[in-house]
């Protein structure tokens, strides 16, 4: 009799086991973008789900799953932090990752690539050609959210010189005019990325605003691995994400993503802001 | 800077919407679709005379849903016939069903709406690729659509921007200040670049506009307010939310106010929104 239950148990067991690595392992998805008002749960979840049902079908035996999306770092950060929603891959942004990256355990596993762009260039763009570093005149910006990204690596101040005034606003256009319409507290110059830039050259008020100082060519969004939790999922990611723009379905969600694929990242690109990060 | 949610609506009497998300839930393109060349060349009723009817029933006062969705069953049998798509009658076609796709209660019937009126304003354009009026409905009923759907919302922004400010350099007005209205409610709902084209300072600006072309027309007035309240949060200018609040008394809540002559169906609609907006601000 014991020998029969015993028996029993371990077809059970076996039972069990095969069930487990039938099973899709879950692995939790987190965005995090600087900057955009609009990167929440209620506004872009329905599109991360898409997103990590595309990836389930393309990284077989993974069933990925969003934990949340946010716009703030703080809000990321405790995000990452639970325990009880474990993230095993993220999209952050890349001061984010040169922050946090060790504490947290981050890999950089693919880099974005907005507006087809291989990483982002920031300049200053104002009624006077900024040539030099700006020393304390005021900046308007949408991401005073992350500083140190702004200070460290976007625009570095030359040792001894005065900061400038960083200065937020969500709709950069709108800064612009300011300066155009001399208002009160109007900024003194615009920081933009590269696809603003291109809405202040077609805009009938803004194209007479120069180009000046512009910004080493930094990494866009990481997505990245936490703590190794991909663990052999790795590999097939890396290749998913590499190739989102080689079918319909994968085209349609790098519009939506503002990324057509996620190509590995630039290694040397990461070594040289991790250097500015790490030396201050 | 502040800015509300873009939960978008619509217009006819005019003002576009749509729901712009940063990550915007699809990327489909606003159809173009227009009047197949297998309809009838001419029919055992008067076709055209169909279609005169169908505008009459949309001209008729007091303006019903009832009403408006007759003259959308007879543009629909008009238009099978081919000797009855005149440009004119497109055009009015397309406003027909641009009306419903604002005001009907039902969101099956407003999408399908939306649809057939870009059918009808597509084949419009294909009369006349310059017909201000089709050009007009064109870009409010693919706000709709992209309103109701958001996968078409990027497309629509797109239609929206590309139409209204081919008619603003025209200065070509249509429902009292239809173009800067539609154009000027986008701006200021929308995110600004790099995710899209909104503007609070051209939005209120176009906004202006309209209540120029339009003075009294009370919709005209119910979204500048809601632009004085935007304004007043991002300048810190109190004085501008006070503005609204008056605006809003005066040509939409107060017991003085009233609704232009045969306007009141979308007069009633126009002071709830008065009131959401009011609500809003807390």
């Amino acid at each position: 009799m014991r020998r029969a239950l015993a028996i029993t148990s371990m077809i059970c067991l076996l039972f069990s086991v095969v069930l487990a690595q039938d099973k899709p392992e879950k692995l939790g998805l987190a965005v995090y973008k600087l900057g955009e008002r609009y990167a929440t749960d209620e506004q872009a979840g329905e599109t991360i789900d898409s997103f990590a049902d595309y990836l389930d079908k393309q990284v077989a035996g993974a069933d990925f799953h969003r934990v949340g999306v946010r716009n703030k770092p703080d809000d990321v950060l405790k995000l990452l932090k639970d325990a009880d929603k474990p993230v095993a891959v993220a999209i952050i942004s890349p001061g984010l990752y040169f922050k946090h990256g060790k504490d947290l355990k981050l890999t950089a596993i693919a880099e974005a690539t907005r507006g087809g762009n291989n990483g982002e260039r920031y300049a200053l763009v104002g009624p006077a050609e900024a040539k030099e570093y700006p020393s304390g005149k005021k900046i308007a910006t949408s991401m005073t959210a992350d500083l140190d990204w702004l200070n460290k690596a976007v625009l570095r101040a030359p040792e001894g010189a005065k900061p400038v005034e960083w200065v937020q606003y969500d709709n950069l256009l709108d800064a612009g005019y300011e300066i155009i319409d001399e208002e009160d507290d109007a900024p003194d110059f615009v920081l933009v990325d590269r696809i603003t830039l291109e809405f202040f050259e077609k805009d009938s008020d803004l194209n007479g605003f120069k180009k000046g100082l512009e910004s080493d060519l930094l990494p866009q969004d990481f997505v990245v691995e936490v703590d190794g939790r991909l663990g052999k999922k790795a590999d097939g990611l890396k290749k998913a994400l590499g190739a989102l723009n080689e079918s319909d379905e994968g085209k349609k969600l790098g519009e939506q993503l503002q990324s057509p694929r996620f190509p590995a990242p630039d290694e040397a690109r990461i070594k040289k802001v991790q250097a500015w990060y790490d030396s201050e | 800077m502040v800015r509300q949610r873009i939960a978008i609506s619509a217009i006819v009497g005019a003002v576009a919407c749509i729901s712009l998300l940063v990550f915007p839930p699809g990327c489909k393109q606003v159809p173009d679709t227009t009047l197949n060349n297998t309809g009838n060349g001419t029919a055992e009723f008067d076709a055209p005379g169909m279609a005169e009817d169908a505008e009459n029933a949309f001209n008729e006062t007091p303006r019903t849903l009832e009403r408006v969705r007759i003259s959308a069953s007879m543009y629909a049998k008009a238009l099978n016939v081919e000797e009855a798509r005149s440009y004119k009658h497109l055009w009015k076609a397309a406003r027909t069903a641009a009306w419903l796709a604002e005001y009907s209660p039902d969101d099956v019937e407003r999408e399908r709406l939306a649809r057939d009126g870009l059918t009808y304003a597509n084949t419009a354009l294909k009369k006349n690729a310059e017909g201000q009026e089709a050009l007009f409905y064109h870009a409010v009923l693919a706000g709709f659509l992209g309103d109701l759907d958001n996968s078409y919302g990027l497309d629509a922004v797109d239609k929206i921007e590309e139409s209204m400010n081919k008619l603003i350099e025209q200065d070509y007005d249509i429902a009292r200040g239809g173009p800067w209205r539609v154009y000027g409610t986008l701006q200021i709902r929308a995110p600004g670049p790099p995710v899209s084209i909104g503007s609070l300072r051209n939005g209120k600006k176009n906004l202006e506009k309209a209540l120029e072309k339009g003075p009294d027309w009370p919709e005209n007035h119910l979204y500048l307010a809601e632009a004085e309240f935007l304004w007043a949060t991002d300048k810190d200018k109190p004085e501008f939310a006070q503005q609204a609040q008056d605006r809003l008394d005066k040509w939409l809540l107060n017991d003085d106010a009233k609704a232009p002559a045969g306007y009141d169906f979308e007069f009633e609609h126009w002071q709830q929104l008065a009131r959401e907006l009011l609500n809003a601000q807390g």
